[in-house]
């Protein structure tokens, strides 16, 4: 078995002395692990962190092995954002929540789309909070999970959907939902599209909606919490008054 | 399978074999070696191991890896008692004290933080160097962490915990190389020593 892809390393872990097994966002074969000679190598070393860009070569006996791969890094990857501790969390948590929720081996192109797009909003230190929730929101869709944000689930409407429905993932709009808000998640305006606009409250509001979507049909399942990077992320995001 | 007629021998290969750099085989040379020089090598080895198991121990002030609680850097009183260089390990303490162009004192973490791993704040010896920071005569913490997501994700937070102390922090500068060529550099190591460009 033998390919070469664009991809984004989610994470790296030592292997013996010198080598390291690294999980890998690939742009048409989803996430992959693959055993990487000579990690622990200066040369290596900077750009085996979440989040690098890559293009790798992957090479295995047989299609069930573990492969070995080759990276050449893209770009200047995560050293990038050493001088901006929220957007390196926000990389950190973004590597954390794909690497937990995407099955191995199964091509999700969108969602190596979707971290692209979220690695060059990471520049952007007012926008990328909001984008890191359309990645999540992303990755739900990609997963099959995807909110159905389109029209009321009561009533049809396209108008004044301000509600999402805890079980469904449907948009619920605010005269319908108005008797059970309590029990409705709130839908912030960003994620209905571009033209929403963003507001006070609305990134944590999103944070809310795709983290009990994300426990509730991705993570939930496999008996695992949200992973601490995330939690983390919501933290620093509230310190800094961002949320 | 065992690797000599003797347990003994085995045993000795088998834990020198979970030694950095050493596998089976290499353990297999050492042990022979061992063997063979009795009274030079094996000896000596065996006392001085010994004496390390029984007496180093982590400092309680900086943990540092010593003899002596407060270890020499922490006791020794020519040094510069207004700098505290954090390091992630005590590798990187030592890679520190190398150089000799550090005269202050240390303090070792004990890892990073790592959200992949699970590792938090608590795991880490952060509410020490807080302490440290507050009641000692210190005036600027040296962040040497190292340049990767998480070594700068652990500095970022101890720069917010250290900033209620009134305590200078500063990290170490990220670049090129002494002896390093652009065209062997990767592309972040360039971007970043472009950025902290200074006056030539």
């Amino acid at each position: 078995m033998e390919w070469s892809d664009d991809a984004y390393v989610l994470s790296a872990r030592a292997y013996g002395e010198t080598g390291a097994i690294v999980e890998l966002l690939t742009e048409t074969r989803g996430r992959f692990a693959a055993h990487v000679a000579g990690a622990a190598s200066r040369r290596m070393k900077p750009f085996l962190q979440p989040g690098a860009r890559v293009v790798a070569q992957y090479r295995a006996r047989t299609s069930a092995n573990l492969g070995s791969a080759q990276l050449e890094p893209v770009g200047e990857g995560p050293a990038a954002l050493f001088d901006d501790p929220l957007a390196l969390t926000g990389l950190a948590a973004a590597a954390a929540v794909a690497a937990g929720a995407l099955p191995e081996r199964e091509p999700h192109p969108g969602a190596f789309l979707a971290f692209e797009a979220l690695s060059s909003a990471f520049a952007l230190p007012d926008v990328w909070p909001a984008v890191y929730v359309r990645f999540e929101a992303g990755l739900l869709d990609e997963l099959g999970f995807g909110l159905d944000l389109a029209r009321c689930a009561a009533t049809g409407g396209t108008e004044d959907l301000v509600y999402v429905s805890p079980r469904t993932g449907r948009a619920v709009s605010r005269a319908a939902g108005e008797a059970y808000r309590d029990k409705l998640l709130k839908l912030p305006p960003f994620l209905l599209g571009a033209q929403g606009g963003l507001g006070e409250g609305d990134v944590g509001r999103g944070l809310e909606l795709t983290g009990h979507f994300l426990a509730l049909n991705v993570f939930g399942p496999l008996n695992r919490p949200l992973p601490p990077a995330r939690v983390w992320l919501i933290e620093r995001l509230a310190a800094a008054g961002r949320l | 399978m065992p690797a000599s007629a003797s347990p003994e021998i085995d045993r000795l290969i088998g834990l020198l074999a979970k030694l950095p750099g050493m596998g089976p085989r290499s353990a297999r040379r050492a042990a022979l070696a061992l063997l063979k020089r009795r009274e030079q090598l094996m000896q000596p080895l065996a006392e001085a191991l010994s004496a390390a198991a029984e007496k180093v121990k982590p400092c309680s002030t900086c943990g540092a890896l010593d003899t002596r609680d407060p270890c020499a850097i922490c006791a020794d009183p020519t040094r510069d008692r207004t700098l505290i260089c954090v390091v992630e390990e005590v590798g990187a303490l030592w890679a520190m004290e190398r150089g000799g162009a550090y005269r202050g004192l240390y303090h070792v973490l004990g890892g990073l933080l790592s959200a992949l791993d699970g590792m938090g704040p608590d795991q880490l010896r952060i509410g020490e160097l807080t302490a440290r920071a507050r009641q000692g005569e210190a005036r600027e913490a040296i962040l040497a962490l190292p340049a990767t997501v998480d070594g700068q994700t652990t500095a970022h937070y101890l720069a917010e915990r250290l900033a209620p102390s009134g305590v200078q922090v500063t990290s170490l500068a990220r670049g090129v190389p002494v002896g390093g060529e652009l065209d062997w550099l990767d592309d972040g190591t360039i971007a970043q020593a472009l950025r902290a460009r200074r006056p030539a």
